[in-house]
């Protein structure tokens, strides 16, 4: 079952198509890997589906209900959570009260606030931040941060998980303590992911189907396997070496 | 339920040790009285928007205006029981009109935006009063001192408790997040513009009631002064002294004003001003959370 199809999704920027006709379908329980070099759309596209841009033209459809121009809290009660690139934690709270917050508000019956402690307690538990609950975010290390940005988003509740390059700037033990925690929440917690990843190994080794943008449009997808042997991949990525039109 | 009653008890033990300290003092002392407390109702009610949102509001002046004019310019068609509260609902109404625009923008457009609205109210309805030929009102027969000071000590509480309530709830847990960083609140399900609206409309219900309750006071009504930016001013500068972190501040930032004020009226008034600025300078720069920043960062 497609949980996430986005459908013909452009966005322009006066005259820079950042997103152009953009198909995507997200199967559920699947983890759906988005590639594409720097200024490709990626963080645009996840910027339109969580609501806090809207698309120029296009339709997306969550578990079979059309979501595009909703506001955010109501697309996050819905069912999709994002990370930001750039984490912003609450950074006056601490790791607990920033997990509290979203689990209060990310999902549909709100719980209460006892029962709100109990599941952020769980879920910051489950992230590793277990020790680190009471400091206060702003105090956190980087790679803390990132997975404080993770629980927050695991706190809505969501079906769709989107996840925008929540290992860069991580130290390789560190993507691989992602990676393993990643698959775990995956499991516990049912979820289907998106994610957008510039460390490759980590993409290859998570994702059952990845999708490649470049310069607003989709120009692969496929298995890791498959997109790591197309051409068009390599060509977007390292420049192309046969037609007439490249500068 | 688990802390409702130690704060409710608190706050009720110290408003009736102020209202029979003032009644018991003599006038003069229930002058000051009800000046503390109008400055704390004032100052708590500012803090449930702008102390959990941070969004600084320099217009809360509008609602205490709205309520005296409303009193001032009702005295005689209506009881005076039922215009205090309806200070608070045409304040309350007020802000819920001009808060869909007004929320619109953040940071320093906001500020200023506030402050803009609060001076054209004031000489909008100075205009309006001018063309009616009614440039000042007395009013007759108003409550005495004692009653006006048992109300208004009523009102202090009732903005305590509010302020205190809110910002345990759910709602208010929600306006924090806004503080704190308003896109990845409204990402994270915070329906953050009814939010923002809803709290800055309840944040004027009461400083509504505090302007008709002080319309009675001075029996002498004039625009200029119940919309007097210095009214808006003096509650931030309160909040900040305070601190604007939970209910006690508000109410600690009150009482050292008023008392400083008290301490150096008669002394020199000059030297009131002079300090009231070292202590906001000493304040926003050493203490930015104010008083009860200071309390709480000792105890750990």
């Amino acid at each position: 079952m497609t949980l996430l199809a986005v459908a013909a999704l452009t966005k322009t920027f006066g005259g820079l198509r950042a997103l152009d006709a953009v198909d995507l379908a997200v199967e559920d329980g699947t983890i759906h890997g988005l590639m594409g070099a720097n200024g490709a759309g990626k963080t645009t596209l996840f910027s339109i589906v969580a609501g806090n841009q809207r698309a120029t033209s296009g339709t997306i459809n969550f578990a079979g209900r059309r979501i595009a121009g909703l506001r955010p809290d109501l697309i996050c009660r819905a069912g999709i959570a994002r990370t930001f690139q750039i984490v912003r934690p609450f950074p006056g709270l601490t790791a607990r009260e920033n997990v509290e917050t979203a689990v209060l508000f990310g999902r549909d019956p709100a719980p209460s606030q006892a029962e709100a402690a109990r599941i952020a307690e769980a879920i910051l538990h489950d992230c590793g931040l277990g020790a680190l609950a009471d400091r206060p975010a702003a105090t956190l290390t980087l790679s803390a941060r990132k997975r404080l940005e993770v629980a927050r988003a695991l706190g809505t509740g969501p079906r769709l998980l989107m996840l925008d390059e929540v290992m860069a700037g991580l130290t390789p033990t560190e993507v691989a303590e992602m990676i393993a925690a990643l698959r775990a929440l995956k499991a516990r917690h049912g979820l289907t992911i998106l994610i957008i990843e510039h460390v490759m190994t980590a993409l290859n080794d998570l994702s059952d189907r990845i999708t490649v943008l470049h310069h607003g449009q989709k120009i692969a997808e496929g298995t890791p396997d498959a997109i790591a042997a197309d051409p068009r991949v390599a060509d977007a990525y390292f420049g192309a070496v046969d037609d007439g039109d490249a500068a | 339920m688990k802390g409702v009653a130690l704060p409710v008890a608190v706050t009720a033990a110290l408003a009736l040790a102020l209202w029979f300290g003032g009644v018991a003092a003599g006038p003069y002392w229930a002058v000051v009285a009800l000046n503390l407390a109008m400055w704390i109702a004032l100052t708590q009610s500012w803090s449930l928007f702008s102390g959990l949102t941070g969004y600084i509001s320099l217009g809360h002046a509008v609602a205490y205006g709205l309520g005296a004019y409303l009193m001032a310019t009702q005295f005689r068609e209506w009881p005076v029981w039922l215009l205090v509260p309806m200070g608070g609902v045409v304040a309350g109404l007020f802000a819920l009109i001009v808060a869909v625009p007004v929320l619109r923008v953040r940071g320093p457009y906001f500020v200023i935006l506030t402050f803009g609205l609060a001076e054209l109210m004031k000489f909008l309805l100075l205009a309006l009063d001018t063309a009616l030929g009614k440039s000042s009102r007395l009013l007759f027969g108003a409550p005495g001192t004692e009653t006006l000071l048992a109300w208004m000590v009523a009102l202090a509480a009732a903005a305590t408790l509010m302020r205190h309530f809110v910002g345990l709830s759910r709602f208010g847990r929600g306006l924090i997040a806004i503080r704190e960083d308003e896109t990845a609140a409204e990402t994270l399900g915070v329906p953050v513009t009814r939010y923002k609206v809803l709290a800055f409309a309840l944040s004027t219900v009461i400083p509504g009631m505090v302007g008709a309750v002080m319309a009675l006071r001075s029996t002498y009504f004039e625009v200029l002064q119940v919309f007097s930016p210095t009214i808006s001013f003096t509650i931030v500068t309160m909040a900040i002294i305070g601190g604007a972190g939970d209910a006690r501040g508000p109410a600690l930032g009150a009482l050292f004003l008023v008392a400083l004020s008290e301490v150096l009226r008669g002394a020199s008034p000059q030297l009131y001003l002079i300090l009231l600025g070292l202590c906001l300078i000493g304040f926003v720069l050493f203490a930015p959370n104010g008083m009860v920043g200071l309390l709480t960062r000792r105890r750990k």
